[in-house]
């Protein structure tokens, strides 16, 4: 099919700024990223490479906060690698927040499938939250944090992510 | 034992920003021939609900307990090939989007004969004019010469017309309507709803009717479920729920229903907005945006409880006005301080033209 670019029904010229100007024919695409990176990646690169690839780090905007002040939390994962890396989690849940050790992420049940954490070649990922200073005590009550000192962490959802290097966390004051 | 039983269902959404929780033990029953409708605000889980009762909860969703019994078949126990021969023909969906419900690559007819050859065991011609008959009764002018066409040849009204006719296709003892009326003009949703109204009272056939038009439910239901971030909030008669709402949320949807004639400048809506559903606030889902929340509501979180007794709601009660609200458990120092007006519709005409309830919050 003829295309209209290749027809000469428009008037081009470079000297006339109230036409388009001449095309510079042959001038060919760059090469294409045609390789299926994520899957090579996959397929070739050992899997505790990928979980090395990633890091993660976890901050407050304070680190002093007044009783019943929500705080919030920033997480951030980057993967250092210049190649897609996906770390396998040991359930659908890809990473987990927690405060002086009390998970905040609901629990899968048992027997869930595992998933694959994806990033792209040095991408950084932020994930927000808000802590309204409550602890869930069960499934229906909540209480809220004394002053003092709390520590709150966040992992991948990995066996062992403390010995991998793949979990942080910061302290806050609650006064 | 009511036709459909849905006990406790949790349906929750794995992302890699978090857990989705859709759904929260979420327990209600259809009986036969009963229509049932569920409101709530985008978000609130009523599509979710409707979806995960024909089993189409897609990656990365997936019904994490609970139970949903149709004539007293749990279906989420049920196989592939089990689930394919209820759906459309047992239980049929209208779907929300018309436009991407249907196939562009299929003729509108096909796709209604293709439900009706599988289900009914008809052959070509018998489904064909079934089909036809079917494009019919939802009012498609010139149904025969409109059956080979193809989904872009068909207004967006027209489309919605031909998903509900391939619902109706096979005669199914219960529809789950999700929003099925949206795209529709007035004119042709008050045809469509007589329509089902029909079919409903024909074929005893239950309804649960998902939508946003609180006017709709009104006319349409006999009993209505009240949805706010994935939880029940309030199960009750229609006349229960429009005259006497017992959650503010429930009040805070009704008295932003616009009405004519209404002198007041602006519309009245509820404060703030749905909470996201990853990170729900504690306590009570609502407290954020409620009136009369008080200390106790950041704590504890309310179950369905029976609006009279206080105790725990039993979903098998069809005349049970049920509330999630601590108000009703007496945790709650303050009580719910609105009133309820009841506009006489002679009055009403008399008056301002419109014969609607009207909830206001007095604070």
């Amino acid at each position: 099919m003829r295309r209209i670019y290749e027809s000469e029904a428009v008037d081009r010229s470079d000297g006339d700024p109230f036409r388009p100007n001449s095309r510079e024919n042959g001038e060919k695409p760059q090469a294409a990223r045609t390789l299926p990176q994520r899957l090579l990646s996959r397929w070739l690169v050992p899997q505790r490479v990928h979980r090395r690839a990633v890091s993660i780090s976890i901050e407050t905007p304070d680190s002093t906060y007044e009783e019943g002040e929500p705080v919030p939390i920033s997480i951030q994962m980057h993967n250092r690698m210049p190649f897609p890396v996906a770390v396998r989690t040991v359930s659908p849940v890809r990473w987990t927040w927690a405060i002086d050790g009390q998970r905040q992420t609901p629990k899968p049940p048992s027997g869930a499938e595992t998933a694959l954490f994806e990033f792209d070649r040095g991408e950084r990922k932020r994930f927000s939250r808000r802590w309204t200073q409550m602890f869930q005590v069960n499934d229906s009550e909540w209480e809220p944090a004394a002053p003092g000192k709390y520590t709150i962490s966040a992992a991948l959802n990995v066996d062992n992510p403390d010995s991998r290097a793949l979990s942080a966390e910061t302290t806050i004051r609650i006064e | 034992m009511a036709m459909l039983e849905v006990e406790d269902l949790n349906v929750r959404f794995y992302t890699e920003d978090g857990v989705v929780k859709a759904t929260n033990d979420l327990s209600y029953q259809i009986e036969a021939g009963e229509r049932f409708g569920i409101v709530g605000e985008s978000g609130a889980g009523k599509s979710v609900t409707s979806l995960s009762l024909l089993r189409l909860i897609d990656s990365p969703g997936v019904i994490e307990s609970g139970e949903i019994r149709f004539k007293g078949q749990n279906l989420l126990e049920l196989s592939d090939e089990e689930m394919r021969q209820i759906r459309g023909n047992e239980i049929s969906m209208i779907f929300q989007d018309a436009e991407t419900a249907l196939n562009p690559a299929y003729t509108v007819g096909e796709q209604i004969a293709e439900a009706v050859r599988y289900h009914l065991d008809m052959d070509e011609e018998e489904a064909r004019e079934r089909s036809i008959e079917l494009l019919e009764d939802v009012g498609i002018p010139d149904a025969a010469e409109r059956y080979s066409d193809y989904p872009h040849q068909f207004s967006g009204g027209m489309q919605q017309r031909a998903v509900i006719a391939m619902a109706l296709s096979c005669d199914p003892d219960l529809i789950l309507a999700d929003e099925p009326t949206t795209a529709l003009d007035v004119t042709i949703e008050a045809q469509i709803l007589t329509l089902l109204e029909e079919i409903a009272e024909k074929f005893d056939t239950a309804i649960q009717f998902i939508t946003h038009d609180l006017g709709v439910v009104a006319e349409f239901c006999d009993r209505v479920m009240v949805m706010y971030a994935g939880h029940p909030v309030e199960i009750g008669t229609v006349e229960e729920i429009y005259y006497d709402p017992q959650h503010p949320y429930t009040v805070g949807l009704m008295s932003s229903i616009p009405r004519i004639g209404d002198d007041s400048e602006r519309l009245q809506t509820i404060p703030g907005r749905m909470p996201d559903l990853i990170e729900m606030p504690p306590g009570c889902n609502f407290h954020p945006r409620c009136p009369y929340a008080e200390e106790i509501c950041t704590q504890l979180s309310p179950e369905l409880v029976d609006v009279e007794t206080g105790q725990e709601a039993a979903p098998d009660d069809r005349n049970q006005h049920a509330a999630a609200c601590l108000a009703h458990t007496g945790e709650l120092a303050g009580s719910l301080d609105y009133e309820v007006t009841v506009r006489d519709e002679l009055e009403a005409t008399a008056t301002d033209g419109s014969g609607t309830t009207e909830g206001e919050i007095d604070e």
